[in-house]
This record gives structure tokens, C-alpha cells and sequence, in this order.
């Protein structure tokens, strides 16, 4: 049962035996205000009525006398007063009687309507004689007032009023009497109930003050004791012991309180383990931080190495180009160098024969002094046997070609050591110089082709260009780049006949323009974009570094100032714009201002 | 006897040389102006199997970067056609793969670098290439005659 309930029924039994106490109280009451509420007052009442009627009746004895006097002074008197005052009374005595039948009880009622009749009788003639005298007529007056029909009346009025005096005087009696014996009875009851009441009170009180002590001791120890071992479970819990078990099975509130309880417990329980969960995230999060840390500061150390590795590739790359170069021009060198080489051994060989026959004409010459003609036909024959055999003849007619191959071969290594020089600019340190780019495209394409030369032939369209500040040998490495790209995207097509390199040279108002297209398979649109940036390649592993274009870029772009834009469509080809600003006092501004902040050679500025 | 046979033998063959620069055909043509056996002298990959198709020739010393046929496709050709010929390749081109490649498939006796040496390595090299020509076509007869 719950709490409440049960104090609303403790509380409903002691107030059912006050009730009980309280009904038999005003019963007793009751019998006390019986007599009290009906007879006491039904007597006063009628003494009173009684005597309000006895004072009516004084009333209209009074009136009446006042007005058969001034009635009768006015007759004798005729002074106009009497007149007044009777005019003034008339009503009075009118509305008495009147309050008199009302207020009356049956009988009296039947007194006073007599009087009422009477007193109309007389209070017309009595107005009547009024009347008379106002017409001077006074001695009719005075007989009206004296007639014996005038007293008749006088008396059934008298008569009226003794009447109810004698009925009155009576009831006046019995109401007395009867009220003091109510009052009489009121406290012979009351002194009895007093003493029944007195211990009624006594009995009831005891009763009730134990009903109320019995029902609190039973109401607080079902609601106090759960509540103490809830109370010490809560502070067991306050410990930290969770698994404090609460034994209260009732179903009232502090039942629920203890369910409620137990389920905070299990919740604190879960919310424990789940606290406990989640400080296990925040150290393994920690931990992950801290990892994450470590991991950002060697991302930041792999960051820095990259980037001294990006310069060292891009060194690497300058060496790979220039790898690349030395490889071309060895090829090159080969073929010539081999067939002088080859021919310088023969010539030896030719010279040795020669050397040899002209030992034998020498022999000729000395047998000739002193000869026997036989000897000496003999002699011819050998020689001439001998020249058939070193082919002279050939050698004779070969040794100006010898020469002449062998000059040429010489020449094409000179030429090739010396445009490898004008290529790479190595007789000087590399700083800006005047530099003409069409002299630089020249100096490449000899190193270049090579490369080129089996799978395109190149076509040069060079107008007139003026000379431009900037350092050839970076520039002729841009030109290499494009070239060499150019070729290898041409021969990665494996097509039959040999493809087209076209280079174009002419000048703008800003720029030095150098067009570089080929009829090649063209870049693929969403590498177009990329085709700058460091490491982005489309050859195999190991075949490129991916750097070529990028430091291209940064030669063209950063370090001259120029534009290096790339044109492509698909199976159509690849078009390469450098363009190379002309102005020279910037360029000479700009190369001071470097020369000032640092002896690095990294940045130099070509136009614009 | 034995030795006379050999020269003999040697006498009757022919080395055909492949080279795009003609400068180069000259040296290698007064070089060899000694030698025993027939030198023959081609151009380009094209002339040089029109000579195969006039005249017998048992060893083949090419050039490797030729225009429209390189080396390496001539002798892919050469092997299918006239499978006895023995290949040299003379270049200044060095590259690996493409080396490696052809001298797996058997195309290569022999590979001379340019600039070559005449006397001791390129001479000595062709005559072992006759050589080798020679004991596999004594071997096919012995094979064929058993």
C-alpha cells in the first residue's frame, strides 16, 4: 500500500472516531437545544407578541380618548387646534388597530375588528361634528357627539378592548410558566450531558491519541526504515560500492524510491563502465595524439629531406640531362671517331705496303747499275706481282678519299665538341649573357640529333630575332627538354614514317617567341594540367625523372621571368610556347638587386 | 692439308656490311681490303636484303639506328629468311634492353662498340664468326649425311 494511502486511511480513522465523538456530542447537544430552540423561544415569542399587543391596546385607548376630547373641545371650544390635533391622531389610531388585527392572534383578530367597526362608526360622526361646526352649525355638533348612537358605539369599542385585556392577561401567564419549566428541563439535561460528555471526551481522547500514536508509529516505521537502508545503501554507494544491494520490496513510494534507486545504480553502473570506456578512449586518444605527434613531426623531418631531395633531383635531373647530352654526343662522336680511328689503322697498313714496294724499286734502282737483263725483267715481275697483291692501285686512288673521310670525320667531332660547348655554355660560369636563340636551338638540335634524327625531322622556321640577356646554357637545357620529349612522344607511337618537329622563332613587342610542335599523339587533356609539375611522368620507372618539364618551368617562368605555355590535343600533337621577355634594364635591375642579396647563381632573370 | 682447307673454305665466304653512313662503309671497305673473303657493302636494311637475294652471304655486321629499318629488324628478318647467316651488330648505341633483348633471341654472334679496332677486334671477330659458320655447316652435312 502506498504512503500516502496509508496516512490518508490513518488519518481517515481518527477522524472517523472524532466523527463518531463529534455525532454523539451533538446528539447530546441536541438534547439539550430541543427545549432551548423550541419551547423557551415559542414562549418568549408569545410573551413578547403578548405584550407588543398589550401596548397596541394602551395605545388605542389613548388615541381614542385624545380624539373624543378634542372631538368634543372643538364642539365647545371651536378652536381650530383641537381640529388639527384630531386630524393629526386619526391615522395614528387607524394604523394602530390595524397592527393590532394583524399582530393578533384569532381571537384577539375578532376583538380589534369590533374595535376597527366601532371606531369607523365613530370616527364619522366624530368628523361629521367637525363638519358642523366648521358650518357654525355647533350645537348639531354637540348632539352628534352626545347621542346615545354616538356612546353605543363609544361602548362596543370599550367592550372590544376590555375583551382582549381579559383573554391577554392570561396567555401572559401560561407563557411565563411554560417558558421557565423549558428552561428548567434545558438544564437538568444540560448538567447530565455535561457529566456523560465529560467522560465520553475522556474515553474518546484516550482512544484516539492511541489510534493516532499506533497508526504514526506503523505509518513512519513502514516509510523510515526502508528509508534508513536506502539512506545507507546511498552511502555505501557514495563509497563507490555499486553493487550494494537493497532489499525493500514494498509497493509504495519508497519502494519505487528504492526501484528508482536500484535503476540509478545499474545506470550509474553503466554510465561508470561507460566513463570508465570512455577515460580508456581519452588515453588511448591521447595515445593516438601523441602518435599523431610523432608521426607530424617525422612527416615534417621526411618533409624537409623531401625537399633537400627535390633539389638534389632537380641537380640530378641537371645531371640526367646532361647525362643525357653526353650519352647523345658520345653516339655521336662514335660513328666518326670509329671510322678515322679505322682508317688511320689502314693508313698505317697502305704506308707499310708503300714502304715496302718503295724498299723493292730501291733494290731495282742499285741492280739496274750493274745488271744482267734477265735479273732485272725478273725483278719487274716480282714488284709488279707485289703491287697486284697490296693493290696499290686501290690504295693510289683510295688515299685522297682516306683523307678527305678522315677530315671529315675529324670535323664532324670538332663541330660536335664545339657546339656541345655552345650548348652548354661550359667555358663560362654560367651567368647571364647576350644570347641568340637561334644560335641556342641550333647548338641543340646538332646535340639533340641524335635522339631526333631516326624518328622526326625537324623543320626550322627562324626570322630574325634580337639578342636577349639570359643564361644560354639553362635555356638550351629548355630547349633540350622539349625536343627530346618531342622525339621520344613520336617514337613511343611506333609509327611507319618519320614524324614532324617544327621550331619557330620571331619576336613580339615584349618577347622572344620560340614555338616547339610536334605531330605527335598529343597529351591527354586531364594530364595537360600536370604536365609541370615535379615527379609527373608518363614514361616507365626509370626512363624519366619527371623533372625535366618542371625545371623547365622554373628556368623559364621563376628564373627569367618569361611564360612556358603547353598546347595539345589528342593524335594531333603537342605545341610548346617559350616566351622570353626582351626589356633589358629591368632584367639588369633585377639581376643587381640579386647580386645584392646573395652570391647564389639560382635566380636569374632573363627580360621583360 | 687441314689448314689450306680451312683458307679455302674461308675464301669462299662473304660478309655483308650494313651501315647508314657511307663514310663508314669506306673505312670498314678499305679495312677489310686484306681479308680473305668477299666484303659486300650495304646502305640501309633494304639494300641489304636485296643483296641476300642476289648473292650468298654467310656473315652480316650491322649498324644498329638506321632510318625506316634498324639493325635489330633486320636481323629479326634475316633469321627467318636465311636462318644460317651469322649476326654482328657494330654500334655506338649501347642500350641495354634493347641489346639484351636481341642477343637473347640468338640474332647476335657478337657485338663490336664503335669507335672498333681493325686489327685484333673486329677482324678477329668476323674471322670467328666464319669459324663458327663453318663448324655448324660441317655439322648440318655430318647430321644430314648420317
Amino acid at each position: 500500500m502506498r504512503i500516502s494511502q496509508r496516512l490518508i486511511l490513518g488519518f481517515l480513522a481518527v477522524a472517523m472516531w472524532v466523527a463518531v465523538v463529534g455525532h454523539i456530542s451533538l446528539y447530546q447537544l441536541n438534547q439539550i437545544a430541543e427545549p432551548l430552540s423550541s419551547d423557551i423561544p415559542e414562549s418568549v415569542e408569545s410573551i413578547s407578541k403578548t405584550s407588543y399587543l398589550d401596548s397596541l391596546a394602551q395605545f388605542i385607548r389613548y388615541y381614542d380618548e385624545v380624539l373624543t376630547q378634542s372631538a368634543r373641545n372643538y364642539a365647545f371650544t371651536q378652536d381650530k387646534k383641537w381640529e388639527q390635533r384630531y386630524k393629526d391622531v386619526e391615522p395614528k389610531l387607524h394604523r394602530a388597530i390595524k397592527e393590532a388585527i394583524d399582530k393578533g392572534e384569532e381571537k384577539d383578530r375578532e376583538f380589534f375588528s369590533n374595535v376597527n367597526k366601532a371606531n369607523h362608526a365613530l370616527v364619522e360622526m366624530e368628523y361629521k361634528s367637525i363638519e358642523l361646526v366648521n358650518n357654525g352649525q355647533t350645537d348639531q355638533a354637540v348632539k352628534i357627539l352626545e347621542s346615545s348612537k354616538y356612546w353605543d358605539q363609544k361602548r362596543i369599542y370599550e367592550q372590544g378592548l376590555g375583551d382582549y385585556v381579559r383573554t391577554g392577561g392570561t396567555k401572559y401567564d401560561e407563557a411565563l410558566s411554560s417558558s421557565a419549566e423549558a428552561v428548567n428541563l434545558a438544564t437538568k439535561q444540560a448538567q447530565n450531558l455535561l457529566k456523560t460528555s465529560t467522560w465520553l471526551v475522556l474515553i474518546f481522547g484516550v482512544v484516539a491519541l492511541i489510534l493516532a500514536v499506533g497508526a504514526g508509529l506503523l505509518i513512519s516505521r513502514s516509510i523510515y526504515v526502508p528509508i534508513l537502508k536506502l539512506k545507507a545503501a546511498a552511502a555505501e554507494t557514495g563509497k563507490g560500492k555499486l553493487d550494494t544491494q537493497i532489499e525493500i520490496r514494498s509497493n509504495d513510494e519508497v519502494g519505487q524510491l528504492a526501484a528508482s534507486f536500484k535503476k540509478m545504480l545499474n545506470d550509474l553502473k553503466k554510465t561508470t563502465t561507460s566513463i570508465d570506456n570512455l577515460n580508456r578512449e581519452i588515453i588511448d586518444r591521447k595515445k593516438v595524439e601523441e602518435s599523431v605527434r610523432l608521426a607530424y613531426e617525422e612527416l615534417e623531418k621526411s618533409n624537409k629531406e623531401l625537399k633537400e631531395m627535390q633539389s638534389q633531383l632537380v641537380q640530378s635531373e641537371k645531371l640526367a640531362s646532361i647525362g643525357q647530352l653526353a650519352a647523345g654526343v658520345a653516339h655521336e662522336m662514335n660513328t666518326p671517331v670509329g671510322f678515322v680511328a679505322s682508317n688511320f689503322e689502314t693508313l698505317e697498313n697502305y704506308m707499310k705496303k708503300i714502304k715496302e714496294l718503295l724498299q723493292m724499286y730501291g733494290e731495282l734502282l742499285g741492280e739496274i747499275e750493274a745488271s744482267e737483263k734477265t735479273k732485272l725483267s725478273d725483278k719487274a715481275n716480282t714488284i709488279s706481282k707485289s703491287q697486284n697483291d697490296m693493290k696499290i692501285d686501290f690504295i693510289l686512288k683510295d688515299l685522297p678519299e682516306l683523307f678527305n673521310d678522315s677530315r671529315e670525320g675529324i670535323d664532324r667531332v670538332t663541330s660536335i665538341v664545339q657546339n656541345l660547348r655552345d650548348f652548354s655554355r661550359i667555358d663560362q660560369s654560367g651567368n647571364p649573357d647576350k644570347y641568340n636563340i637561334n644560335d641556342g636551338i641550333k647548338a641543340t638540335l646538332i646535340v639533340a640529333q641524335n635522339e631526333i634524327k631516326y624518328d622526326a625531322d625537324v623543320k626550322t622556321e627562324l626570322s630574325d630575332v634580337p639578342l636577349i640577356f639570359c643564361n644560354a646554357g639553362q635555356i638550351n637545357q629548355v630547349l633540350l627538354n622539349i625536343l627530346i620529349n618531342a622525339a621520344q612522344a613520336i617514337k613511343s607511337q611506333e609509327r611507319d614514317n618519320k614524324g614532324t618537329i617544327t621550331i619557330k622563332t620571331y619576336v613580339t613587342d615584349d618577347d622572344v617567341v620560340c614555338e616547339i610542335s610536334d605531330d605527335g599523339p598529343g597529351i591527354e587533356p586531364d594530364k595537360l594540367p600536370k604536365i609541370f609539375d615535379p615527379f609527373f611522368t608518363t614514361k616507365p620507372v626509370g626512363k624519366g625523372t619527371g623533372l625535366g618539364l618542371s625545371v623547365s618551368y622554373d628556368i623559364i617562368v621563376i628564373k627569367h621571368n618569361g611564360k612556358l605555355i603547353a598546347d595539345s590535343s589528342v593524335d594531333e600533337g603537342t605545341k610548346f610556347t617559350i616566351k622570353l621577355p626582351l626589356s633589358k634594364r629591368k632584367a639588369k635591375n633585377e639581376m643587381e638587386a640579386e647580386n645584392t642579396n646573395s652570391g647564389k647563381e639560382s635566380r636569374i632573370v632573363c627580360g621583360r | 692439308m687441314k689448314w689450306r682447307q680451312k683458307t679455302l673454305t674461308v675464301e669462299k665466304r662473304a660478309v655483308l656490311f650494313v651501315d647508314d653512313d657511307e663514310i663508314v662503309l669506306r673505312s670498314l671497305e678499305r679495312g677489310f681490303l686484306d681479308e680473305p673473303y668477299i666484303t659486300l657493302f650495304a646502305k640501309s636494311g633494304k639494300e641489304a636484303l636485296e643483296i641476300l637475294q642476289r648473292e650468298e652471304v654467310h656473315i652480316i655486321v650491322t649498324d644498329m639506328r638506321m632510318p625506316e629499318m634498324d639493325g635489330l629488324d633486320l636481323l629479326e628478318t634475316i633469321r627467318k629468311m636465311y636462318p644460317h647467316i651469322v649476326g654482328i651488330v657494330l654500334s655506338g648505341y649501347t642500350e641495354m634492353a634493347t641489346l639484351q633483348k636481341a642477343v637473347n633471341q640468338g640474332e647476335i654472334f657478337r657485338f663490336i662498340p664503335k669507335p672498333w679496332k681493325l686489327e685484333g677486334d673486329f677482324k678477329k671477330v668476323v674471322r670467328e664468326a666464319i669459324e663458327h659458320y663453318n663448324i655448324k655447316s660441317e655439322r648440318d652435312t655430318v647430321r644430314q649425311q648420317n
